[in-house]
């Protein structure tokens, strides 16, 4: 069918307003945080209800049209990229809505388009807290967190998105209307429907309510860094921290390369030398953060730090994160930009190892830079494991993509052979889905397409994410 | 910023599409104050401006106001009435404010301090819209730097700042009147260049971004931007000297995009408004998002811009004050509007007024 009739039916569903097809518009759907290449949707679809949102699969799905859910497109693997071919792209920012914050029973009820930063807001101001924190909480949406399985800085104490969603609504492929789960923490009734949606990347059905948990804010917070001359002290450090059945709410890391990014970009004053640096939250009541904090920075002292800071103030545990903070911006200023044209592409990865291997990898980063010649490095949540190897290199030319690609599969490679996984927090998308068969079984590979098979018969919810093809939709 | 590429790229064409998607941005420079990758947003708009305007020249009017009116202190007065006669609702015609008795003819070049001997030998910077609309604002202005041991000069030869050229896509027109601005201002010996307009302030702060194929221009504009600083931003710097008689007022402030984020300045207006005795200094919520007017963006995305505005008018509303007080005539227009069509009942006006009048009463 021409993409004018698509349109056409698609604005009997939803108020044309809300439907997009022009070329400018398309181009803006068409990408996320990913530096996978793309495809244009043919339309792009704002539906503002449950219903809206039941109306446009049915019609998608009587149609045959590819169907491709977004929130802010802040994605690092590509997960909301349009599919090869004709797609529609249904951007949920319009569906908003926080319904209700319930201090009482401790839930929140929110549309899938809330920016996590907004839920942050509106459950602190009652003294509440969703501990789930990505880097892009300002930007990105709960519904795209609830769909890679986003984690963030606080994952060491407080779990990740997973551990936080009690319920959904969502919307199967053929347009019907399911909830799951349930507003209680506790429910043992039937199939843990939710979680199966927890991390489904959009393939599965698509979330028009979010039912999550709250727990209480901790009163005080405490800031630590320490720096030390090799990271091997700093992985040696976070074990004891660990043996020692401390639970600080942050533990980051960051290797020399990235402190020398960052240095160069915003003054952090590091201190020279350093070649890992640990950035500490403790959290609790004033005394229990105090206390903790204390006791953190003594272990830091014992294993070797050549400086460890603990904030006094607000502003100095400000200061303290700000390097952390800034790594991103640091890294996209690693390479000097030349003009619109040409960016330089960052790969930032996400592979997570037990934490007691985090010294390994860190090496084994290194040497793959090093032999591909690329800048290399590693930071990350070292108390989970989760860490973020990247890569780096000047330009979009095939000869520099190439050696990204080929540095990131030995990464992920060395990864599994220290007994981690291929994506932590990130989610598969199309930039990891042909390293998914390295870590999931046939067996287990078997049964996640029967359940796709089962949900989306025709393979119109997201397709070519998540699972290897043999098409390659990484270039598209 | 994909558009942008995409037509620097040659992905996309130069289309009215395009140019209306381009042509929407207010230039608030939020998306570059909390970029974490720092994107040059605002640069890569100016170009993609730039670029579209070549092949899609502004309306005719819009033409002649830029090159025949603009450039020309005493011809701004005859264009404006034509502003007041285009439709574009919903603004209406009543809702733009007459022209006041502008302030440029009358200056003289060189106002000594009151009272004490020169501190400061300052230069002011007449914004246009400033002079237009709120001249009795600038006399506020000028009068508190003398208050505060400040020799104050004025330029004859001063034009308007260039800025709406680089809204319309046409850097050499701004060029061309930054040229006349820096020569006329260059050789007066001054401390320091001060505005009362942000919007002026942040673009001749960005007059050697202007010049970057010109080496000579780009230092000689360096050097003028140096000097430049909104007038908050001076007269904390003085010291400052505080209020005399009480002034029973709750203020609260709307911190001017090219102010907050320009000019990195708005800190600097609340301690203006705390030195008045009396001012009691409200928080607003989101005082440093845009207001919406930005610059003729009001007329131009009425629509866009009203949104924008009632959100802003809620917050005012919020902050249950008599007064707001700001430092942009693009702002202050545009909030009298807001305030008006809304039902809230608040004066508009800058800290420097307060500020004078506590100076002035004697009881």
């Amino acid at each position: 069918m021409s993409s004018r009739s698509l349109v056409a039916d698609l604005e009997r569903v939803v108020n044309r307003e809300r439907v997009l097809s022009s070329p400018e518009d398309l181009l803006c759907y068409s990408y996320d945080a990913s530096p996978s290449s793309s495809n244009l949707p043919q339309a792009v679809v704002f539906p503002a209800s449950t219903q809206e949102m039941s109306q446009l699969l049915g019609l998608c799905y009587r149609l045959g049209v590819p169907v491709v859910p977004r929130g802010a497109g802040t994605g690092l693997s590509g997960a909301s990229l349009p599919a090869p071919g004709k797609s529609v792209v249904v951007c949920l920012t319009g569906m908003n809505r926080i319904l209700h914050v319930d201090a009482t029973n401790l839930v929140t009820v929110v549309e899938p388009g809330v920016t996590t930063g907004a839920i942050h807001q509106a459950v602190e101001a009652q003294g509440l807290f969703y501990p789930p924190d990505p880097s892009s909480a300002g930007a990105c949406t709960i519904g795209g967190n609830v769909a890679t399985g986003a984690g963030g800085l606080r994952a060491l104490k407080y779990g990740v998105t997973r551990h936080y969603v009690l319920g959904l609504e969502v919307v199967l492929p053929d347009g019907e209307v399911m909830t799951t789960g349930a507003t209680t923490a506790k429910n043992a009734t039937g199939y843990d429907l939710t979680r199966l949606m927890v991390g489904s990347e959009g393939t599965l059905a698509v979330f028009t309510r979010i039912t999550l948990h709250l727990i209480p804010l901790p009163l005080a917070k405490k800031t630590l860094l320490a720096a030390f001359r090799t990271p091997a002290q700093a992985a040696a450090t976070v074990s004891a921290i660990v043996s020692h059945r401390l639970l600080p709410s942050t533990l980051e890391f960051m290797d020399g390369t990235t402190l020398r990014c960052v240095d160069a970009h915003t003054r952090t004053g590091t201190p020279t030398g350093a070649e890992a640096v640990l950035l500490i939250e403790a959290d609790g009541t004033p005394d229990s953060a105090a206390q903790e904090a204390e006791q953190l920075a003594s272990l830091c002292r014992e294993y070797g730090a050549m400086e460890v800071r603990v904030a006094e103030t607000p502003q100095q545990a400000e200061h303290l994160t700000l390097a952390r903070r800034s790594v991103l911006p640091a890294l996209a200023h690693a390479h000097p930009q030349q003009g619109l044209g040409t960016q330089p592409v960052l790969f930032l990865e996400d592979a997570t190892v037990p934490p007691s291997r985090l010294v390994e990898m860190v090496e084994a980063v290194a040497e793959i830079g090093a032999r591909f010649s690329i800048l290399a490095g590693v930071m990350g949540h070292a108390g989970d494991g989760n860490l973020h190897p990247y890569f780096i290199a000047g330009s979009r030319e095939e000869k520099d993509i190439s050696r990204l690609e080929h540095a990131v599969t030995e990464m992920v490679q060395t990864a599994l052979e220290l007994g981690g996984t291929v994506s932590g927090e990130h989610g598969i998308g199309v930039s990891k889905a042909a390293f998914l068969p390295l870590k999931i079984s046939p067996t287990e590979m078997r049964v996640m397409r029967f359940i796709k098979d089962g949900l989306d018969p025709k393979g119109l919810l997201n397709p070519g994410k998540l699972f290897p093809s043999t098409r390659n939709v990484a270039t598209g | 910023m994909a558009l942008a590429r995409g037509l620097v790229c040659n992905e996309l064409q130069p289309t009215p599409t395009l140019l209306s998607y381009i042509d929407s941005c207010l230039d608030c420079i939020a998306c570059v104050a909390v970029c974490p990758s720092g994107v040059p947003v605002s640069d890569a708009v100016s170009r993609a401006r730039e670029l579209l305007r070549a092949e899609m020249p502004p309306p005719l009017l819009q033409q002649l106001v830029l090159r025949h009116a603009l450039p020309f202190p005493d011809r701004q007065k005859w264009a404006y009435p034509l502003l007041r006669i285009l439709p574009h609702r919903p603004y209406s015609l009543s809702a733009l404010p007459t022209i006041t008795r502008p302030l440029r003819p009358s200056l003289t070049q060189e106002m000594a301090p009151y009272g004490q001997s020169r501190a400061y030998r300052v230069g002011y910077f007449v914004g246009c819209g400033q002079d237009l609309l709120f001249s009795q604002a600038s006399r506020a202005t000028i009068e508190v730097l003398r208050y505060n041991g400040c020799q104050v000069v004025t330029f004859p030869a001063q034009v308007c700042c260039g800025k709406p050229f680089t809204s319309y896509g046409q850097p050499e027109g701004a060029r061309g009147l930054a040229r006349r601005n820096i020569s006329a201002i260059e050789t007066a010996g001054l401390d320091a260049l001060v505005t009362d307009c942000a919007t002026c302030g942040s673009f001749l702060k960005a007059y050697p971004e202007l010049f970057s194929d010109e080496q000579e221009w780009a230092d000689r504009a360096s050097s003028l931007a140096s000097k430049v600083m909104e007038v908050s931003q001076f007269l904390v710097n003085v010291p400052l000297r505080k209020g005399q008689t009480e002034t029973r007022l709750r203020v609260t402030y709307h911190i001017p995009c090219h102010l907050g984020r320009g000019l990195g300045g708005g800190e600097e207006a609340h301690q203006v408004l705390r030195a008045i005795p009396g001012i009691e200094v409200a928080d607003m919520a989101e005082a440093d998002s845009c207001c919406g007017g930005a610059g003729n963006y009001l007329l131009r995305h009425p629509r866009l811009s009203h949104r924008i505005l009632e959100r802003k008018v809620s917050h005012i509303a919020a902050a249950e004050a008599s007064a707001v007080a700001t430092s942009c005539p693009g702002c202050r227009l545009h909030l009298l509007y807001g305030l008006r069509r809304h039902g809230v009942h608040a004066q508009v006006l800058y800290p420097q007024e307060l500020l004078l009048r506590s100076y002035q009463d004697r009881g």
